[in-house]
């Protein structure tokens, strides 16, 4: 009892403290600024799968969530062809709350205002170029204003759908970086945008997270539902689970066309809090099935993620940059079958990793100083 | 001879983790006044969040149907972990709000199938002649959960989990203690009490050696809560089949971070909101979404899909003792692509699922009455939307409300899902939050029996 206490007289020590400053905070310290987000409108706003490659399309929803005009910045980073990644850039500006979408596939290009195809009725959000064909990698968005600098005005949201042609569709929520509104006029390079705002840090824009947190079904395991329920029979197969992740690095330097590589450490606990750990590489875009996940990138049946090498049917995994590394965001995506699955009609559910920390606090020497190389940059070329 | 009981307190004392837990806390209240004093302008709590570990987890929908009543064969898949590096604990209160008939209440129904009777398979109405289908809000029997480092359980909410994996009576060679020596104890998670079952999950973090509410134990979020968590909602064709389909969405659980800088008084009536026990929830959230019966068209014009949205949204606030229900105003803003803007609003008590067509219209689609329903395409001509959904302040208990929203793409042939349905399901976006205290919830004492 003294101890509870003592508890809280420390608390309110710590709220005397912090109590006063608290309550005057500004009405955008409602939001905490020491994470990326998934579910508030930001500056940045990144999709990290996007995919056209005749099976699959991708619809982007981007929407403005401000009473006034909202103009952006967006890059399409192609990175079908590993170490051959391209780049694609283009403008969208949004009435006040205005939402829109377009099919990568085909762009959104012309202005119909007699048009009676809501897929393409709309105030036109600027000229948006399709990808092409065969296309794999990320969209990212960048809130400028009218001159087309970047400015922290915390305005976009946005969400990605897969579709197949087969008609599964996958959706997810882009990732959004928080812009510090408070921390006045970048001093540098406006076209340089640092990832270092922090609970501890009045950055520019929110730091990426130390450590993903990523709860899967073993690859390959049988799906508990279709296994009572519906058509999951061993002998044709079973119904096994299968997730793939994608990640990408947050730093990205579109000037010169260099993109980020980070080598991240992942532990793992089953459901036995045992544990398993190793790494692998993300460079420049990652995407690839739980029973891939290692430094070679090959199958294997018995890696750590997988229902051979787990020994559970669900795992915890942190994933972490190694020490001096930036950061890397992501998603993941789980795929779901009946036995036999001869007519591909697999079905795919899309989420939203789980974070926690950020990378510019954590990967600092203790002193506020951050090590060199894990500061993210977010570089765009100047108009 | 140890009992139960005191086979889980021991089991949970012998990691070290418990005691150094209290000096943890000690230091987070110390560092935490400091951490606020010196940084201001990032000072203030955040709101709710899916996308990081939570003192309070809440699960707005899970669904049962093994049998197929209302839809394919149904199951919700559930996963929650302990994201930090010690034993936490949890009480969880699952809400049955399976709707009913009343003048039958053991025959469970929908609003919109009751009205539209081709929303169901069968096509005939469910409630005897003269029912109505009115809502329910039953609390079932709390339980409790101890979880070790960093664990992850998961349990599909037809079956609960009667045995936890890491159960002192497991026989070798199963692990009956992980490697500190802790275990699960007595956790035990019951099944759904019906089935078909509508309903919500929320878990509460509480200290793991008298099961009274904490903050979390992890200073890399500053003792904001530990627990994260997701469900995926599993249809399939039943059995064997040539043509078996089967669909699945999921959504990240929303986590409610607890406020380490005011601290936890450890009793049972949660604070929600500024300066107070938890963070308050949203002051409103933002939906985008396709407007209903919308036909997207895919792949260069090659494939194509009619859209449905479906919102289904809780109150913040609860009241778990007394099971008092109160009614919350919604109000809807939304904008089409052409700015054009619209408004609408509806009330409900407990929990609604409902169609996004169905809010400003009758329930079903009965002479095509969707068709005018400001969330349908026929009346805003543009693709998408945003949805800015505000409940509207002065309730006691709740103010705030939390969701997910779930899109239902059906082609009128092929297809993967049952029905040639393919769905999603995904966390709404936030604004803002309220100042002062929001939301209350009040946990109720008892315990599933183990």
């Amino acid at each position: 009892m003294r101890m509870m206490k003592w508890n809280r007289g420390l608390v309110a020590l710590g709220m005397a403290a912090a109590g006063v400053v608290a309550l005057a905070s500004v009405a955008s310290a409602l939001v905490d600024p020491a994470s990326v987000t998934t579910e508030q409108s930001g500056s940045v706003i990144i999709f990290p799968k996007v995919i056209w490659d005749g099976s699959r399309d991708t619809i982007i929803t981007i929407s403005n969530t401000a009473n006034n005009m909202a103009f952006a910045h967006c890059f399409y980073v192609n990175a079908a062809v590993r170490g051959q990644w391209t780049e694609t850039d283009f403008d969208v500006f949004l009435t006040k709350q205005q939402p829109t979408h377009w099919n990568v596939s085909a762009g959104r290009r012309t202005l119909d205002l007699t048009s009676s195809d809501p897929n393409t009725a709309g105030l036109l959000p600027g000229s948006v170029p399709p990808v092409p064909q065969g296309f794999k990698g990320e969209l990212k968005c960048i809130q400028v204003d009218e001159g087309g600098a970047p400015t922290r005005s915390n305005s976009l949201k946005g969400e990605a759908t897969l579709r197949s042609l087969n008609g599964d569709v996958s959706k997810y929520n882009a990732i959004a970086l928080r812009g510090n509104m408070d921390a006045g006029a970048d001093e540098g390079d406006a076209n340089d945008l640092t990832l270092d705002w922090t609970v501890n840090h009045s950055g520019e824009y929110s730091s990426c997270p130390d450590t993903l947190l990523f709860d899967f079904f073993a690859y390959g395991a049988d799906d508990p539902v279709i296994s009572e329920l519906g058509d999951c029979d061993s002998a044709e197969g079973g119904c096994p689970i299968t997730t793939t992740l994608t990640l990408v690095p947050c730093s990205e330097n579109l000037e010169l066309q260099q993109q980020g590589t980070v080598t991240v450490t992942y532990i793992i606990k089953n459901e036995f809090e045992e544990r398993r750990s190793g790494g692998f590489v993300v460079d420049c875009f990652l995407d690839l099935p739980l029973n891939k996940l290692n430094l070679t990138q090959t199958t294997d049946p018995n890696g750590s993620f997988t229902v051979g090498g787990l020994g559970t049917l669900t795992g915890y995994a942190r994933i972490t940059p190694n020490p001096g590394a930036g950061g890397v965001i992501g998603i993941a995506e789980e795929v779901r079958q009946s036995d036999n699955d001869v007519s591909g009609r697999a079905t795919t559910a899309a989420f939203n990793l789980q974070v926690e920390g950020n990378r510019f606090d954590g990967a600092t020497n203790g002193d506020d100083e951050p090590r060199n190389g894990a500061t993210d940059h977010i570089i765009i070329p100047g108009e | 001879m140890t009992t139960p009981e005191m086979g889980h307190m021991l089991a949970v004392r012998k990691g070290d983790d418990v005691m150094s837990t209290m000096k943890g806390i000690m230091r987070r209240a110390i560092l935490s006044g400091l951490v606020v004093a010196a940084f201001a302008a990032g000072s203030a709590r955040a709101d709710v969040a899916s996308d990081k570990s939570g003192a309070i987890l809440i699960f707005p929908k899970i669904i049962v149907d093994g049998s197929g009543v209302f839809a394919p064969p149904t199951d919700t898949e559930l996963q929650i972990t302990n994201t930090s590096n010690s034993v936490i604990a949890a009480r969880c209160f699952l809400v049955d709000t399976t709707p009913f008939c009343n003048n039958d209440p053991d025959t469970s129904c929908t609003v919109e199938g009751e009205a539209d009777p081709r929303l169901y398979p069968g096509g005939t109405k469910r409630c005897p002649a003269g029912g109505l289908c009115v809502p329910r809000w039953q609390k079932s029997p709390d339980f409790r959960m101890t979880l070790t480092k960093r664990q992850p359980i998961s349990w599909g909410a037809s079956h609960g989990l009667l045995s936890f994996p890491l159960n002192p009576q497991n026989p070798p060679p199963t692990p009956a203690f992980g490697p500190g020596g802790q275990s699960n104890g007595n956790s035990s998670i019951a099944p759904v009490p019906r089935d078909p079952f509508f309903g919500e999950l929320r878990c509460v973090q509480v200290d793991p050696s008298s099961f009274q509410p904490s903050t979390g134990l992890n200073p890399a979020n500053n003792g904001s809560g530990d627990l994260i968590g997701a469900a995926t909602i599993v249809e399939t064709t039943p059995g064997e089949s040539s043509d078996s389909r089967v669909d699945a969405r999921k959504y990240n659980a929303i986590g409610i971070q607890a406020n380490a800088d005011v601290g936890n008084d450890g009793n049972d009536t949660l604070t929600l909101g500024t300066n107070q026990e938890y963070n308050g929830c949203p002051n409103a959230l933002i939906l985008n979404h396709f407007f209903d019966d919308a036909t997207v068209t895919t792949h260069l014009g090659a494939a194509s899909a009619s859209v449905k949205t479906n919102l289904t949204v809780i109150p913040c606030g609860a009241d778990y003792e007394l099971n008092t229900l109160r009614p919350i105003t919604l109000q809807f803003l939304v904008y089409n692509e052409f700015e054009q803007r619209f408004s609408s609003s509806t009330s409900f008590s407990c929990w609604r699922e409902v169609q996004l067509s169905d809010l400003d219209t009758r329930p079903g689609n009965v002479n095509d009455n969707n068709d005018f329903s400001i969330f349908n395409v026929n009346v805003q001509g543009t693709l998408s939307g945003q949805t800015r959904i505000r409940p509207v302040a002065g309730n006691g208990i709740g103010n705030t409300v939390l969701g997910i929203a779930e899109e239902f793409w059906t082609q009128s042939s092929g297809g993967t899902g049952p029905g040639n349905t393919s769905s999603t399901a995904g966390n709404l976006h936030f604004v803002g939050t309220r100042p002062g205290l929001n939301d209350t919830i009040i946990l109720s004492t008892d315990e599933a029996p183990n």
